[in-house]
């Protein structure tokens, strides 16, 4: 009888813990996550993202699902050709992104990710959305340093924005790679919340450090 | 005891032990059977599923059971949800994925039009390609005229001269509401600018024919101007140049959801005649001042309430030597008003409701002299007023079909008074209505069907004009269109046709027959137009007034841009070919009109240098002679003779700057950089001895000036401090 008491208190606190922290959900997001930084085919992101799609719509209290999938609409946004489909990426990128937002407000991450989707559609159509969308990927990034002034990915968007943007548009290359640089340097130290936060970039980071020699 | 260990042992079966696995597999193709690769397929509340491979199959484990929901999304296609019972085994499902909606992929109507927006995305113009276009100066109508269809060599009259038609024949509305007099005030043989700023607008369409049947009184096509909404923020700007001043300022309040600004613009063509030598003498210097007010508040229902207000004071004088030895002296001065109030919102979320309503009013007071002595010296008012309401209802089925419902009723006036010839005045009620229905029959079929409706008090008369187009869509950016449709037009000097026949002739009617081919890819496109028009009853001026008029134009159309081929260039051809002849006015017979070229091209070119910050384009136009009138010519030789061609090289440069917290743009613009000689016509002496040359007032026209912008908040800091 003690002994069966016993499993029975074990079990029902198993099923507490798991209401709490979710090992199956920290797990598949821990799998989903392996090999992020060295995927480089359209294919290979767009699995990733369908993977991080099927999570979100499950655990529909977690912010981190929407995250990644935006991320990988990023990431697609950048080896896509077909405008079309870069509309709907942009699309697609800047409604998981507000469903992030929403479930987790004011995190220094999410802005990041916020003023590289706003850089997308600049991409997309620079003539006429540069005007809106210019300042708005600007004051994203800016509210990003402000929450987490260690973030590596908001310093390596602000070098790529002052790298690739045109100088009359307040572009710096020079500029630009010390930002690169220092986001390098901050890659090294920086350490996630968790197993599943997002410590991605390292590696587009010296791609295009590898660009700026 | 035991009772326990069996609900630990029932909770632990539940939860992992025995589950039962089923595989669910499967393809997922398009309608045409090609595979869709990268589709993801999921059990909704479960973390199970996959990603469709490069064949578009798929397939994954579930330990779940009983009835689930089984989702296929894809990125641009509608999702699929299939309901599933998964007890152990395998399930196969084949779902066929149809293409969800998408702008870039709807077949939309196109021939007879060009569009310039940035809200939708199948334009062939920016609205930014306005200002930015070197032989336009700034001025929408000038950059119009680099599209095929409109003439170039038209710089002795005010209009767009399209596909054989006269100036007077292409109206220009602004947010529905027609303009009655969208040029400045203008002296004879010299074409003026449009009034309108083109930093108004967010949205331009210029259909060249076959237009909707929202509009009329138009029997070649009509110019749809769209003004802005909500600016983005607070903005000042001021800007100085070669011929004048001007500053504007707006104001936005976010959380109202209102902006209000306002603009003054003074323009003095004095010193710039000081330094350039002009030909005929002007007696009094181009000189105008102009205000505008605008105001945009946004209402419920997503509507949107606008108020454009704008006054312009002009004053032109100039004495020019006649074929007959004599002197010609002409000076007008010239008040404008135009006012235009409009909402447009949603009711109950099925109806887009447009209103507008709008006042204009133009006075002129003209002097003129002609020292021959067979024509007296006169001095002469004339004005012209429009009051006009207009409300369309337009009914949405589905993503985009659509229906329209609307009317207008427009009251004008025109008044004449002369010291020679006394007065005279008309006055015209003109109610019309219509209704149009965009119909989607598939997303690569559309066919719009129309109607309009109109009368006219004065001219006792009233017609009912109908109109077709259909468009098809052939592959991915390649689509034909076809328009048909019948025009109405009253005559454009009703005035003058009173006063001399005591008589107002009737409508005047064009019917269109296009046919158009346009393909688009990201940075290129491709059109190709042909039509063909029928004229009737235009109005007659030989010894009776009569609506007994003929003629045709016919013609063919090249359009082609791109933006891809050299990098950072952005250029684009316009070629037209174009064989008209009418009888109309004072003509004995069918001839090919003053106004109208055979052949005309353009070149537009732009390219942009980024480590200089500075941005270069460049035009070049050209056209084959117009007719003109030669009175020593038989009747039979009547508008035989040719001026010689026209060619036009105009370069403009932008250099872009950043001034404190302004960013500044300097422009330096030249047109007819090479001094070739126009010509545009010619006048007669009486007795056909002498003539004299109708030619632009100098050779080249330099432009230099600077305009600076500044946002008032604190986003423009941003970018700079970046």
């Amino acid at each position: 009888m003690k002994n069966s008491l016993f499993i029975l208190v074990l079990m029902v606190s198993g099923f507490a813990a798991q209401a709490q922290t979710n090992p199956k959900y920290i797990q598949t997001m821990e799998k989903t996550l392996q090999g992020l930084d060295s995927i480089i085919t359209v294919e290979g992101w767009q699995t990733k993202s369908n993977a991080f799609e099927r999570i979100g719509q499950k655990e529909t209290k977690e912010w981190l699902p929407q995250y990644y999938v935006a991320l990988c609409q990023v990431r697609i946004f950048n080896l896509e050709k077909d405008a079309a489909k870069q509309e709907a990426l942009c699309t697609k990128a800047d409604q998981f992104l507000a469903r992030a937002d929403s479930l987790n407000p004011n995190n220094s991450e999410i802005y990041v990710l916020r003023s590289m989707a706003a850089s997308m559609h600049i991409r997309l159509n620079p003539m006429v959305n540069g005007q809106k969308y210019g300042p708005m990927a600007s004051m994203l990034l800016e509210k990003s340093m402000q929450l987490d002034p260690s973030n590596p990915r908001a310093e390596m968007q602000k070098g790529m924005t002052l790298y690739f943007t045109p100088a009359q548009w307040g572009g710096d290359p020079v500029k630009g790679k010390e930002s690169l640089l220092k986001a390098n340097a901050m890659f090294a130290t920086f350490k996630p919340a968790s197993s599943i936060h997002p410590n991605w970039g390292l590696a587009m980071n010296e791609a295009i450090l590898g660009m700026a020699k | 005891m035991k009772y326990l260990l069996l609900l630990a042992l029932s909770c632990c079966i539940s939860n992992c032990l025995f589950a039962q696995t089923t595989i669910v597999k499967g393809q997922i193709t398009e309608k045409s059977k090609a595979p869709v690769v990268g589709a993801n397929i999921l059990l909704r509340d479960t973390y199970d599923g996959a990603t469709s491979d490069a064949t578009g199959k798929f397939q994954f484990k579930t330990d779940e059971t009983g009835p689930q929901v089984l989702q296929i999304t894809y990125l641009g296609f509608d999702t699929v949800i299939i309901k599933v019972d998964l007890k152990g085994d395998s399930v196969v499902v084949n779902p066929i994925l149809k293409e969800g909606f998408n702008e870039l992929k709807m077949v939309v109507i196109s021939a007879g039009s060009f569009e310039a927006s940035d809200e939708k995305k199948v334009t062939i113009l920016k609205p930014l390609d306005i200002v930015t276009t070197a032989s336009a100066g700034g001025d929408t109508y000038g950059a119009l005229r680099t599209l095929p269809g409109t003439q170039v060599s038209s710089g002795d009259q005010n209009g767009l001269f399209v596909r054989g038609g006269s100036g007077s024949e292409a109206p220009t509305m602004i947010d529905g509401l027609l303009v009655r007099n969208p040029f400045f005030a203008s002296t004879p043989d010299f074409a003026a600018r449009g009034r309108f700023n083109p930093f108004l607008f967010k949205g331009t369409v210029f259909s060249t024919g076959g237009y909707s049947a929202q509009y009329g009184q138009g029997m070649s096509s009509v110019l749809v101007l769209e003004t802005q909404d909500l600016p983005d923020r607070s903005t000042g700007s001021l800007s100085v140049s070669s011929v004048g001043l001007g500053y504007g300022q707006q104001k936005l309040w976010k959380s109202k959801g209102l902006a209000i600004g306002g603009n003054i613009n003074y323009t003095n063509l004095a010193p710039y005649f000081l330094l350039v030598k002009q030909v005929p003498n002007f007696t009094r210097k181009p000189e105008f001042i102009g205000n505008e007010l605008f105001m945009r508040k946004k209402t419920r229902g997503n509507g949107m309430l606008k108020f454009y207000g704008y006054y312009n004071h002009g004053i032109v004088g100039l004495s020019t030597n006649t074929a007959d030895g004599g002197n010609f002296g002409f000076k007008v001065k010239n008040d404008n008003l135009y006012t235009n109030l409009t909402w447009s919102g949603l009711l109950r979320d099925k109806w887009k409701i447009n209103l507008g309503t709008s006042y204009s009013k133009d006075w002129n007071k003209i002097e003129s002299s002609y020292n021959v002595g067979f024509l007296n010296a006169d001095s002469f008012r004339i004005s012209n007023s429009l009051t006009q309401i207009r409300g369309v209802a337009t009914r949405f089925f589905g993503r985009m079909t659509s229906v329209r419902i609307g009317g207008e009723y427009q009251y004008l006036t025109d008044e004449y008074k002369s010291q020679v010839f006394g007065k005279s005045s008309i006055r015209d009620h003109y109610p019309a209505a219509f209704v149009e229905t965009d119909l989607y029959i598939t997303t690569q079929l559309v066919a719009r069907l129309g109607v309009r409706a109109e009368h006219s008090s004065l001219l006792q008369q009233s017609n009912a004009a109908p109109r077709v187009s259909l468009a098809y869509k052939l592959g991915p950016g390649d689509q034909i269109s076809f328009a048909w449709g019948h025009f109405y037009q009253k005559g454009d000097s009703l005035l003058r046709w009173k006063s001399q026949f005591q008589q107002i002739p009737g409508f005047q009617r064009a019917e269109h027959f296009i046919l158009n081919y346009q393909y688009i890819l990201k940075d290129r496109i491709f059109r190709v137009e042909g039509f063909y028009k029928k004229y009737q009853d235009l109005i007659t001026t030989r010894q009776q007034l009569r609506n007994d008029g003929t003629g045709y134009a016919k013609g063919v159309e090249f359009f082609f841009r791109d933006k891809r081929t050299f990098s950072g260039v952005d250029y684009w051809i316009s070629y037209s070919w174009l064989d008209t002849k009418r009888r109309y006015e004072w003509y004995p017979s069918e001839a090919q009109p003053t106004f109208a070229a055979n052949h005309v091209a353009t070149l537009v070119l732009k390219k942009f240098f980024p480590k200089i910050k500075t941005g270069a384009g460049l035009t070049y136009n050209y056209a084959t002679g117009r007719p003109y009138y030669n009175p020593n010519r038989s009747e039979t030789g009547f508008l035989t003779d040719r001026t010689p061609a026209y060619h036009n090289l105009s370069v403009n440069f932008n250099y872009l700057a950043t001034i404190k917290k302004s960013f500044v743009v300097f422009v330096l613009g030249v047109q007819n950089v090479l001094g070739q000689t126009q010509v545009f016509g010619y006048r007669y002496s009486a007795d056909g001895a002498n003539r004299t040359t109708i030619t632009p007032a100098a050779k080249r026209f330099v432009f230099i000036g600077a305009f600076a912008s500044w946002g008032v908040d604190r986003r423009q800091e941003v970018i700079d401090n970046q």
